[in-house]
């Protein structure tokens, strides 16, 4: 049975809003998964995305569920790497870096290094939280989990979030790092991927729309 | 009366010289044909005598009535004179030898003439009915006459006379009864038309392979879908004509030619003598298809088979049949053949009857790398009616080396697939068919049938290789229609539960238990194969188990008990089990259990939380409690670490959560506290050192203990909080120095670098800073850190943190200067 969207779930919910736009611009953001079930298309592009996350079934989504909250998906490894920089002085880094032949990682060191003190505690939790909830959205759409459980999953990613972040703003940046931390640049080459957008551009198209969305901070 | 008769024959009768039977033989003749208005009749009626009743038709009037070759002279009267004899002949007064001759040399020459439109219906009707009442006579003029109508039927140069013949035979049913034969003892025999011996002998000359001959060539001459020689010929047909086939294969063949031509040129089928059987059952023609190379006109043949013939005799002719449809490339896929008879073949049958044979054909066929695509299709369509008709999923009954055959799933791998070393690119073309393709639904079958032993055919890297085929099939599922996947997917999962035994695998146990997804029919099924690998007293526990265990917890409390069913299990029967594991564990697992009943607690709070808006969420705690107390009651008290022991203890003192409800469990829970806080209080060094009379030691007497290193270090630790500089504790170890290091060096727990750390903070605060009240205690922390941190491996770290902060400005002038002194010292 569908439950009802009620403004505290529609404000979980929109915790993913912006890795969903991004994911799928045509996303419906007031819906459970984003998607319109009864349109084939739709639905097909979930099962695409679905694919690329290599999600089959429900278990596959709960383990990736479980892979996201634990941290196991980015922010062990970033943190791995900041206690590694936390422990240098920025000669030794800048060695390390020049040292580094990959330019993706060479991105990802500079990232890390900047934020080495600053992400202590929150880690890319934001970025991974968002995704949990992203991808229980996803799963909603091919009948991998029930609106029932979906909304004891969001209870608990949004006192994970709130717990760790203390704005919108915060958290957001922190979806913005981790993104860039696993996509690498910042910016997509259009002409390879025409017709995507920036998380950066999600994100203002985000707030022209939704504005009221993204001003409480509801603990 | 008829005008030949009464202008030519009747003039002409010689009544001189007759005996009385054969005037009275003459009277019936004249009487029987209407002439007793003639001169002659009254004549013979005159001279007869009338008490004399016997009949005698001599040969002398059989000739003056029959034997007349003036009239056959011309052709018209001649046979309207043998059109006149019908009365006659009906009434039993039969042509003499000499006559008979006479007739049939007449009826060859004039036999054009008798077929053509010059000869009215009726006259050609009578002329027949004449010659059938001779054929069936008993008489010399049966043989003859029989012979003639045999011989020219036979005789296809002239086509239009045999025809002719043909039909009218047919029409008027003369040559299908008997005919006689005048013995030498002039005893008559009667002999039923059918090829036998005695046929062969009175009308081939005894010369079977000639009649043969004459047999074949004849056969397919005719008009199309008129009757024909066959037809006439149909009654005929005799087990002897069967047993002389039998014996001359070659013979068979010129039949089966014979046979074609006779469908080619009359699209007639000829069952009959196509199905002809032997006085011993044998079907020679049939079988005869079974040692030769076919053509197209054998499958013709093939396929209008008695459908009763027995089967052992088609086995081999199946296997001709799949020789000539994959003989030139397959091409012969394409006639009109294959189309119209071979198809029909298959489609006739059940599997039942067919050779194993055609399963490899099948697969070689429809293989999605080697099959030709507009030919799979057809075959699929074919193959999977016989093959897999059945819904249980069971292989077919089918024909091995001769004898009705369950086929298996063993024998199939073994026998009939038999790939050892390409399993996996055969299985690649396929998999990405889905099991909507038959061939797919035909193979899990086949290893669904071959059960347990299926691990015996394959090796290990082969069982991997069919797991993620039948995985990928399985997916497959998703996108074919509800018949296939609800009769298809239980199998797959029944072969993948065979496959994955072996312990310890559990990427593949979550791969193959997640496809309960796919369809509820297999949800069942699924969640016992993941139980059996979870929960499973026969496999020894693992700590990966273990934690599997606790990261399902959430999918099940998550679900409201939906997933991960089997955790369910878990907390109502392994506690003891898993209990039992760790007391035997040699190795420290408090912190792996500490994360554990973390987690377990945390899932027994939000349940607790539930409790009230849902009972199954509720009921997660009750069952996490059950566990806990098995779990607890069983395990020894020193696996688990002081706090968590302190954790479990106060989350019983929460107000919301609790284990209240759960006297055992509180039971057990104090009795580690108890442990770890009560009985043994020696582990609880800090009462010890609380304990400890400072004042009351008498520093001359003092000795090196763990007692008072742990008081020097407790009071370095806690003279912030307490504002109690104890100089007279230090000064024993200033003086002591050497003694120090030795039992520091000699201690096992670590107390060195704690001292290290004490003094190191202690040098750092600005309140021991020299010219300050506590001067003496700072003087004394850097003397005793400079003796004991120099030469040890933290020396160099220390020096450095030391240097950094003493050039941090944020320390008065003095304190720098004595920090820079210690690196000093340090580095020295």
């Amino acid at each position: 049975m569908t439950q009802e969207i009620t403004p505290k779930i529609q404000d979980q919910l929109n915790l993913s809003a912006l890795i969903l736009k991004k994911n799928y611009k045509k996303a419906e953001l007031t819906t459970w998964s984003g998607f319109e079930l009864e349109d084939e298309m739709q639905v097909k592009q979930a099962k695409r995305l679905l694919k690329l996350f290599g999600i089959k079934s429900g278990l596959h989504l709960r383990n990736s569920l479980q892979r996201y909250e634990t941290g196991q998906m980015v922010s062990h490894t970033f943190h791995t790497l900041a206690l590694e920089f936390r422990m240098m002085t920025s000669t030794d880094f800048d060695a390390k870096y020049n040292a580094e032949q990959n330019p993706q990682t060479k991105t990802i060191y500079k990232m890390v290094w900047k934020y080495r003190f600053i992400l202590k505690k929150q880690k890319l939790i934001g970025y991974e939280m968002a995704y949990y909830i992203f991808q229980m959205r996803l799963g909603h759409v091919l009948g991998f989990i029930e609106t029932d459980e979906m909304i004891l999953r969001l209870e608990e990613a949004n006192h994970i979030i709130k717990s760790h972040f203390s704005s919108w703003g915060e958290f957001h940046r922190n979806v913005c790092l981790g993104d860039e931390y696993v996509l690498g640049g910042t910016e997509q080459d259009m002409s390879k991927f025409p017709g995507t957008e920036t998380l950066w551009e999600c994100y203002q198209r985000l707030h022209i729309q939704h504005a009221d969305w993204f001003k409480e901070w509801k603990i | 009366m008829s005008a030949i008769f009464k202008e030519h024959i009747v003039p002409n009768i010689t009544i001189e010289s007759l005996q009385t039977t054969e005037t009275n033989a003459l009277l019936q003749v004249l009487e029987l044909m209407d002439a007793t208005e003639t001169s002659a009749y009254n004549k013979l009626k005159n001279s007869s005598e009338a008490t004399e009743k016997e009949v005698h038709f001599t040969e002398q009037i059989a000739q003056s009535i029959y034997f007349h070759p003036r009239i056959y002279a011309n052709e018209q009267e001649g046979l309207e004179l043998v059109a006149s004899w019908l009365p006659l002949v009906k009434h039993g007064f039969y042509p003499d030898e000499k006559s008979t001759d006479k007739l049939i040399t007449f009826l060859y020459f004039s036999l054009s003439y008798f077929n053509s439109d010059a000869i009215s219906e009726t006259l050609k009707t009578q002329i027949f009915q004449v010659l059938k009442a001779l054929v069936q006579s008993k008489s010399v003029a049966a043989l003859p006459v029989a012979r003639f109508l045999v011989q020219r039927i036979f005789d296809i140069r002239d086509v239009l006379n045999s025809d002719f013949l043909i039909q009218n035979c047919i029409n008027h049913h003369i040559l299908d009864q008997t005919y006689a034969v005048v013995n030498t003892d002039n005893t008559i025999t009667e002999f039923p038309f059918k090829i036998d011996n005695d046929f062969i002998q009175y009308f081939f000359d005894n010369n079977w392979r000639h009649f043969i001959a004459e047999f074949h060539r004849v056969l397919p001459v005719g008009r199309v879908y008129a009757k024909g020689a066959y037809d006439l010929m149909l009654p005929w047909f005799s087990e002897d004509l069967a047993d002389y086939y039998y014996n001359n294969l070659s013979l068979i063949y010129e039949a089966h030619k014979a046979l074609k031509d006779r469908f080619i040129f009359g699209e007639s089928k000829s069952l009959e003598l196509l199905n002809l059987q032997t006085s011993e059952g044998f079907y020679p023609l049939i079988a005869g298809l079974g040692p030769k190379t076919w053509d197209a006109g054998d499958v013709l043949l093939f396929s209008n088979r008695d459908k009763n013939i027995p089967q052992e005799y088609l086995q081999i002719c199946y296997e001709q049949f799949i020789e000539w449809l994959n003989a030139d490339g397959g091409s012969n896929f394409y006639t009109e053949a294959f189309n119209d008879y071979g198809k029909k073949i298959l489609t006739e049958q059940t599997a039942e009857l067919l050779p194993v044979h055609f399963i490899p054909f099948w697969f070689s066929k429809c293989h999605p790398k080697s099959g030709i695509k507009t030919q799979t299709e057809t075959y699929n369509t074919i193959f999977s009616k016989l093959l897999l008709e059945d819904p249980k999923g069971t292989l077919p009954k089918m024909y091995f080396q001769n004898e009705p055959f369950q086929v298996t799933g063993t024998f199939l791998i073994q026998e009939v697939f038999q790939i050892n070393d390409n399993l996996k690119a055969w299985l690649h073309h396929l998999t990405k068919a889905g099991i909507s393709n038959p061939l797919n639904q035909f193979l899990v079958c086949t290893f669904y049938d071959a059960d347990k032993e299926i691990l015996e055919h394959y090796s290990t890297e082969q069982q991997d290789i069919l797991q993620l085929y039948l995985l990928e099939l399985a997916y497959s599922a998703r996108d074919a229609n509800t018949d296939i996947r609800t009769q298809y997917l239980p199998l797959i999962v029944a072969t993948l539960g065979n496959l994955c035994v072996e312990s310890g695998n559990f990427t593949r146990v979550n791969e193959i238990w997640a496809l309960k997804d796919i369809d509820t029919c297999v949800t069942k099924q699924c969640n016992d194969f993941a139980r059996a690998h979870y929960v499973n007293e026969n496999n020894p526990l693992t700590l990966h188990i273990v934690q599997a265990w606790f990261n399902y917890l959430a999918d099940y409390y998550y679900s409201f008990t939906q997933e991960a069913v089997w955790v369910e299990n878990v907390l109502s029967t392994q506690g003891f089990k898993m209990a039992s594991y760790f007391n035997h564990y040699n190795d420290d697992v408090r912190f792996f259990l500490d994360r554990a009943l973390n987690r377990i607690i945390t899932f027994h709070r939000k349940s607790k939380l539930k409790q009230a808006e849902n009972d199954v969420l509720g009921g997660i705690s009750t069952k996490i409690e059950y566990f806990l107390t098995d779990f607890l009651t069983e395990l020894n008290e020193n696996k688990l670490n002081q706090n968590t022991v302190q954790y479990l203890k106060n989350y019983n003192e929460n107000d919301v959560a609790n284990f209240k409800n759960h006297p055992e469990l509180v039971t057990a829970i104090d009795g580690f506290y108890d442990f770890y806080f009560k009985e043994e209080p020696q582990t609880a060094p800090k009462v010890n050192v609380e304990q400890l009379p400072t004042s009351k030691i008498e520093i001359e007497f003092v000795e090196i203990n763990k007692n008072y290193v742990e008081a020097v270090l407790h009071n370095l630790e806690h003279y912030k909080d307490k504002g109690d500089c104890n100089t007279e504790l230090l000064q024993v170890f200033e003086d002591k120095i050497d003694d120090l290091k030795i039992w520091l060096a000699n201690d096992t727990t670590g107390i060195e670098n704690r001292f290290s750390q004490a003094l190191y903070m202690a040098l750092l605060d600005p309140n021991l800073a020299p010219k300050t009240q506590h001067e003496k205690y700072g003087a004394l922390c850097r003397s005793l850190f400079t003796h004991l941190v120099k030469g040890s491996k933290m020396a160099a770290s220390y020096a450095m943190g030391l240097q950094a902060m003493a050039k941090s400005g944020a320390y008065s002038e003095a304190l720098t200067t004595a920090l820079l002194q210690v690196v000093d010292q340090l580095n020295a």
